[in-house]
């Protein structure tokens, strides 16, 4: 059997929520472990504009928080209901030498007039493994062949 | 460079949404091209019980559907909003010799019995999902609802 996903990954989730006008956030994560990082953002139905990013920073609360070049996806519409989108970053990118070695993924809605239907998934893959999870991954099922 | 994610990996979702009473599926997805397949659920706020799991079929309009031992979830209790949980399937555990080649997931938010009188109407669960197929040949193609890629690499 091959090793079972999150024995490879580290899994963080932005939950699912309707936005208006706002921005919602993960954690800041740490990626120390982590080759490279997966950001999975899922948009239901919406009304207005979308766009999300990756961020870096050099401490668990954000400190020093910058853009990463090119770790941004391009706006959705607000016709542009039901579609998903990623960002894979490889961390190599970040500006490790002086100390970024944080990331924040950030979803931000328009101002529309009920809002965007949003989440999603952040999967870092690690060097050294099995990761410690998120206390609110609640259950990991696997089922083998 | 390591292949990107996107290059190794077919990707379907569940929209996130608000269910009640209900069940969301994420259509019946060929696993004939896969070595497993991982599921992310999430939840958001709910004041309703949340169950997910996974089912298989011989055909992509669900055929012969029936469940896979195993492959669901503990239920999520009411209070256990903002929390998030997964399967993840060996393609061998189908009923392949049987033809059984197609996956389903399903997420039904169940509200029990009705409030008692002069209570409010449950409000349901927010949910969504992230199904990821682990393919043999790269790179798959994607849903067409797959808006963008962007790859960053160091």
């Amino acid at each position: 059997m091959n090793r079972d996903f999150p024995a490879r990954h580290v899994i963080n989730v932005i939950k699912p929520q309707l936005v208006d006008d706002a921005a919602v956030v993960s954690d800041w994560m740490d990626v120390l472990n982590a080759v490279r990082v997966f950001a999975l953002i899922n948009v239901g139905a919406t009304d207005t504009t979308v766009d999300a990013k990756i961020q870096q920073a050099t401490a668990v609360a954000g400190t020093n928080a910058k853009d990463i070049t090119g770790a941004k996806i391009t706006q959705f519409t607000s016709d542009d209901d039901n579609k998903y989108a990623s960002i894979d970053l490889e961390t190599a990118a970040l500006d490790i030498n002086n100390g970024f070695h944080f990331i924040q993924l950030s979803i931000t809605a328009g101002n529309g007039s009920t809002g965007a239907q949003v989440s999603a998934s952040i999967i870092r893959t690690c060097r050294h493994m099995p990761p410690t999870q998120p206390t609110a991954y609640k259950e990991q099922v696997v089922v083998a062949g | 460079m390591n292949r990107d994610f996107a290059a190794r990996h077919v990707i379907t979702v569940i929209k996130p949404q608000l269910l009640t009473g209900a069940t969301a599926v994420s259509g019946w997805l060929a696993m004939t091209d896969a070595v497993r397949l991982f599921t992310l659920i999430n939840i958001g706020a709910t004041d309703v019980k949340v169950d997910a799991k996974l089912q298989q079929a011989t055909t992509s309009t669900g055929t012969g559907a029936k469940d896979i031992d195993g492959a669901a979830l503990t239920q999520f209790a009411e209070d256990e909003g903002e929390q998030y949980a997964s399967i993840d399937l060996e393609a061998a555990a189908l009923d392949i010799n049987h033809g059984f080649a197609f996956v389903q997931l399903s997420i039904t938010a169940d509200p029990g019995p009705e409030p008692e009188e002069g209570q409010p109407a449950w409000t349901g669960a927010q949910v969504e999902a992230t199904l990821m197929r682990t393919c043999r040949h790269a790179p798959p193609t994607q849903p067409t609802a797959y808006k963008e890629k962007v790859v960053i690499a160091g």
